[in-house]
C-alpha cells in the first residue's frame, strides 16, 4: 500500500471500511484454502454468514491470466456465476490470497439470450436460403408433374402421378413451415379481436384434442385489438394445443386464456427484441408432463422433437416462433416436469388510431346475399341427413340448381349424367372409403373446370397445413353460416371467366431456365404468345424490340443482374396497364406493401402450379369480379 | 489406493465445468495412470458436494488423508495446479 494512495488523515478503520463497504465479495485464504476473512459483500454471494465462512476449506483460488470464471453454490441450490480475481497478500504475516469476486449472473443471462437469439436468427437465415431454392426446385417439379396429368389420359399413371404430386406438395409444405420460423412468409395482418378468433376456435379445438381432454377459454374484458394474420394466429393455437394434448396421453386440461398486458422494461431486457408497451396476451396451459430445461431451451429451433415416431415435424412451435417474432410480438414457455406447461404468446396492442369502432373477422360479412346466376348447379354431398337438408334448401333458395348425394359414390354416378355442375360442395368425412377429399380429387379427373368445396366440422387448418389442397378446392368450416356459404359458393363459381378471350403476348423472366419452361409451357397450352428472359438485361431488349405489343408478364422477383422491382418499373412506363404476375421465393410484408398500390400486379409465392399463374393473368386481364362480395 | 484420487465438483454442463474437466483430463498425462480421477456433478448429487463442503464450482479436490488439498477455478495453469497439489510430476510423463 503506498502512502500515495492513502494519505495520513485516512487512517485504519477508515480503509478497513472500503473493504467492509466494496460490493465485490473479498475473501482472504491461507495456503491451505482455508477461509481467513470475508467481507459482508460475500453474505449474498455464498448465502452464508461472512463468519461462517471462516475456517471453511473453500480452496485455493488459481487463475491463469486475470480473471477466471466459477459458480457459486448457496445453501438450497440456488447458484451464481461469478468472476474472481487473485493477488498474493500476507494476512497475520502470513502469505495469503486475497480474492475478489464479483456476481456476474446478470450481465451471463443477457448474454445467453443475446447467444440464443443470434443462433435462433442463424438458423433463420440458413432456413430461409434451403426454403428458398427449395421452393424453385418443388415449383419445377410440381408445375411438371401438373403438366404431365393434364396431358395424361391412362389411369394407371395418373394415379402414379397423384401421388407424385401428393409427396411434392407435402415438401411444400414443410418449406412454407420454414419460411414461417424464418419469419419470411407473407403474412396478411388484419386488425382482429382475439377473443373472437379463440372463441370461434374452441369448437376445433375440442375435436382435434379430443374427448379425454377439455378445453377451457377465459377471456379479458375489453381486450385491445391486435393486427396479426389470423389464419396464423389460428394455426399457432392449433400447434400449441396440439403439444398440450401429445404433453397429456392419459388427458387432462387446455386452459386458454386472453389478457391485456404491459411489457415494462424489466421485462424487456430479458429479450433483447422486445419491446416495452401494451400487449395483448394469449397463453395455452397444459396439465401435461412438462419438460426439462434442456428441452425447453431448444423447442423453438426447426426440426427439434420430442415426438417419438415420426409423429412430429419439429416444425410446429417453429412456426409459433416465427410467426409472433415477424408480427413485432414476443413467445414464452414456461414448463416444470410432471406439472404441465404454458405458452405466453405476446402480440402488440394495435395502434388505437387504425382501430375502427368494429373489429373485422371473416365470415361476419352483412347485407344482401350473393345469389346464383340463371341455371348455375351445385351438386352436395353430405352423409348426414339434417346438414345435407339444411345445405340444399339454403342453397335452392339463393336460386341454384341442386343435385344431393350422400356418399362419394353417388356423387359419381350422378356427376357423370349432369354436365351442368359447375361446383361439388362435400363433406370431407363420408361413409364408404372415399372420402371428400379423394371425391374431389376424383371428380376433377372426370372433370377439370369444377369448382370444389369441401366441408368439415374440425381441423380444417389441419387439413390445409398437412396436405396443401388442390387448385379449384376449398374448405369451409362446420358450422357454417348462410351467408358464408352464399358468399363462398358465388365466389368460386365466379372464379371462372367468360370465355371469348384472345391471349395475348406474355414476357417470362425467370433466370431458373427449367421453371422458365415450364412457365412457357402451361402459357401456351392457353394460347399465349411467349417471350423469354433470363436476366435484367435480356428483359429489357426483349422488352425494346416487342415493348409495343406486350399483354401481359410474369417476372421473378430474385433476378441475378438486377431486382425484379426494377423491371416492374421499366415495362409500367412502357405499358402502365398490363397485367403483372410476380414470383418470389420469399416475400415478407414489404413486398406485398411495396406493390399493393398497383392492382394490376399479383404476387405469387413459390412453388406455384403454372396454371395459377395462366390463372392470375387471366383474371387480371378479364372482367371485373361480378359480385361486390368478392375479396 | 486412495492417496491418489483426485475429485473434480462441477455444476452441469456450463462452459467452466466443461473446460475444468478437459483439462483435467488433460492434466492426468502429467501425473501418471496410477491416479484416478472422480467427477462429482453438484447438481445431481447435491448432497455429495454438502458433506464436503464444496461452496464454489468448479473445485479440484485432492483427498489426502493428512493434507486435503483443494483448487478453484478452470485448471487452465497445469503445471500450477499440480505444483499446489504437491503432487511429484513424473519425469517421463512432463
Amino acid at each position: 500500500m503506498s502512502s500515495a494512495a492513502f494519505p495520513d488523515n485516512i487512517d485504519q478503520a477508515e480503509i478497513r471500511f472500503l473493504v467492509e463497504k466494496n460490493a465485490d465479495g473479498i475473501i482472504v485464504v491461507d495456503d491451505e484454502g482455508v477461509v481467513l476473512f470475508a467481507n459482508p459483500a460475500c453474505e449474498a454471494m455464498f448465502g452464508r454468514a461472512p463468519e461462517s465462512l471462516i475456517g471453511s476449506p473453500v480452496g485455493i483460488p488459481l487463475v491463469a491470466g486475470e480473471t477466471t470464471e466459477i459458480t457459486l453454490h448457496k445453501p438450497g441450490g440456488a447458484q451464481v456465476e461469478a468472476e474472481i480475481r487473485v493477488v498474493h497478500t500476507n494476512w497475520g504475516r502470513r502469505p495469503a490470497r486475497l480474492a475478489s469476486i464479483r456476481d456476474i449472473s446478470a450481465r451471463k443471462a443477457i448474454e445467453e439470450q443475446l447467444r440464443h437469439a443470434s443462433k435462433m436468427e442463424a438458423i433463420g437465415k440458413l432456413t430461409a436460403g434451403i426454403a428458398h431454392d427449395f421452393n424453385n426446385l418443388l415449383t419445377v417439379v410440381l408445375g411438371n408433374l401438373e403438366l404431365a396429368q393434364r396431358q395424361n389420359e391412362q389411369e394407371p399413371l395418373a394415379r402414379i402421378l397423384d401421388n407424385a404430386t401428393r409427396g411434392a406438395r407435402r415438401a411444400a409444405v414443410l418449406t412454407e413451415r420454414l419460411l414461417a420460423f424464418s419469419r419470411r412468409k407473407p403474412l396478411e395482418p388484419k386488425l382482429i379481436n382475439a377473443n373472437v378468433l379463440v372463441c370461434g376456435m374452441s369448437d376445433l379445438l375440442r375435436q382435434t384434442l379430443g374427448e379425454t381432454i377439455t378445453v377451457q377459454t377465459v377471456i379479458a374484458d375489453n381486450l385491445w385489438p391486435i393486427e396479426v394474420d389470423p389464419t396464423e394466429l389460428e394455426t399457432a393455437i392449433l400447434n400449441l394445443a396440439v403439444n398440450a394434448r401429445d404433453a397429456m396421453p392419459k388427458g387432462g386440461e387446455v386452459i386458454i386464456e386472453t389478457a391485456n398486458t404491459e411489457l415494462d422494461e424489466a421485462f424487456a431486457p430479458l429479450d433483447a427484441e422486445v419491446k416495452p408497451g401494451p400487449y395483448v396476451l394469449i397463453s395455452v396451459t397444459d396439465t401435461g408432463t412438462g419438460m426439462a430445461p434442456e428441452v425447453l431451451r431448444q423447442v423453438f429451433e426447426p426440426f427439434f422433437t420430442t415426438k417419438l415416431d415420426g409423429r412430429g415435424t419439429g416444425l410446429g412451435l417453429s412456426q409459433v416462433y416465427g410467426f409472433v417474432k415477424q408480427s413485432g410480438g414476443h413467445v414464452k414457455l414456461y414448463s416444470e416436469l410432471n406439472r404441465g406447461t404454458t405458452a405466453k404468446i405476446y402480440l402488440p396492442k394495435a395502434d388505437a388510431k387504425m382501430a375502427p369502432h368494429q373489429t373485422e373477422y371473416p365470415d361476419h360479412r352483412s347485407g344482401r346475399l350473393p345469389v346464383a346466376l340463371p341455371g348455375e348447379a351445385v351438386l352436395v354431398v353430405e352423409d348426414d341427413d339434417d346438414v345435407r337438408v339444411y345445405t340444399v334448401s339454403s342453397l335452392r333458395n339463393l336460386g341454384y340448381v341442386v343435385f344431393e348425394a350422400s356418399d362419394a359414390a353417388a356423387a359419381v354416378q350422378i356427376l357423370k349424367c349432369e354436365p351442368s355442375i359447375r361446383l361439388l360442395l362435400t363433406d370431407l368425412g363420408l361413409p364408404g372409403g372415399m372420402d371428400g377429399k379423394a371425391l374431389a380429387m376424383r371428380a376433377q379427373s372426370i372433370r377439370r373446370d369444377l369448382q370444389v368445396l369441401i366441408t368439415t366440422a374440425y381441423a380444417g387448418n389441419v387439413l390445409i397445413h398437412e396436405g396443401r389442397l388442390d387448385r379449384g378446392i376449398d374448405l369451409l368450416s362446420k358450422p357454417f353460416t348462410l351467408s358464408a356459404l352464399a358468399n363462398r359458393v358465388r365466389q368460386m363459381l365466379d372464379r371462372y371467366e367468360p370465355p371469348n378471350r384472345t391471349p395475348g403476348h406474355i414476357l417470362v423472366v425467370d433466370d431458373e431456365l427449367l421453371l422458365r419452361m415450364m412457365l412457357v409451357d402451361a402459357l401456351s397450352d392457353d394460347g399465349y404468345r411467349l417471350e423469354e428472359a433470363g436476366s435484367f438485361a435480356q428483359a429489357l431488349e426483349k422488352l425494346d424490340s416487342i415493348g409495343g405489343s406486350l399483354s401481359g408478364a410474369v417476372v421473378d422477383l430474385g433476378l441475378p443482374d438486377q431486382p425484379g422491382d426494377l423491371l416492374v418499373s421499366a415495362i409500367r412506363t412502357i405499358k402502365p396497364n398490363i397485367p403483372i404476375i410476380l414470383t418470389t421465393g420469399y416475400s415478407d410484408r414489404d413486398t406485398t406493401k411495396r406493390f399493393s398500390a398497383d392492382e394490376r400486379i399479383r404476387i405469387l409465392m413459390k412453388p406455384f402450379d403454372p396454371y395459377l399463374v395462366v390463372d392470375a393473368l387471366r383474371r387480371l386481364e378479364g372482367q371485373p369480379p361480378t359480385s361486390a362480395n368478392l375479396r | 489406493m486412495s492417496n491418489f484420487l483426485l475429485r473434480l465438483y462441477i455444476a452441469g454442463r456450463s462452459a467452466t465445468s466443461q473446460r475444468a474437466q478437459s483439462n483435467l483430463y488433460a492434466l492426468r498425462s502429467l501425473i501418471g495412470p496410477e491416479w484416478r480421477v472422480e467427477i462429482v456433478d453438484v447438481l445431481s448429487e447435491p448432497e455429495l458436494a454438502e458433506q464436503a463442503g464444496i461452496l464454489a464450482t468448479p473445485t479440484l479436490s485432492y483427498e489426502h488423508p493428512e493434507r486435503p488439498r483443494r483448487i478453484i477455478g478452470d485448471l487452465s495453469d497445469a503445471k500450477r495446479v499440480v505444483e499446489f497439489l504437491g503432487i511429484e510430476v513424473k519425469e517421463k510423463y512432463a
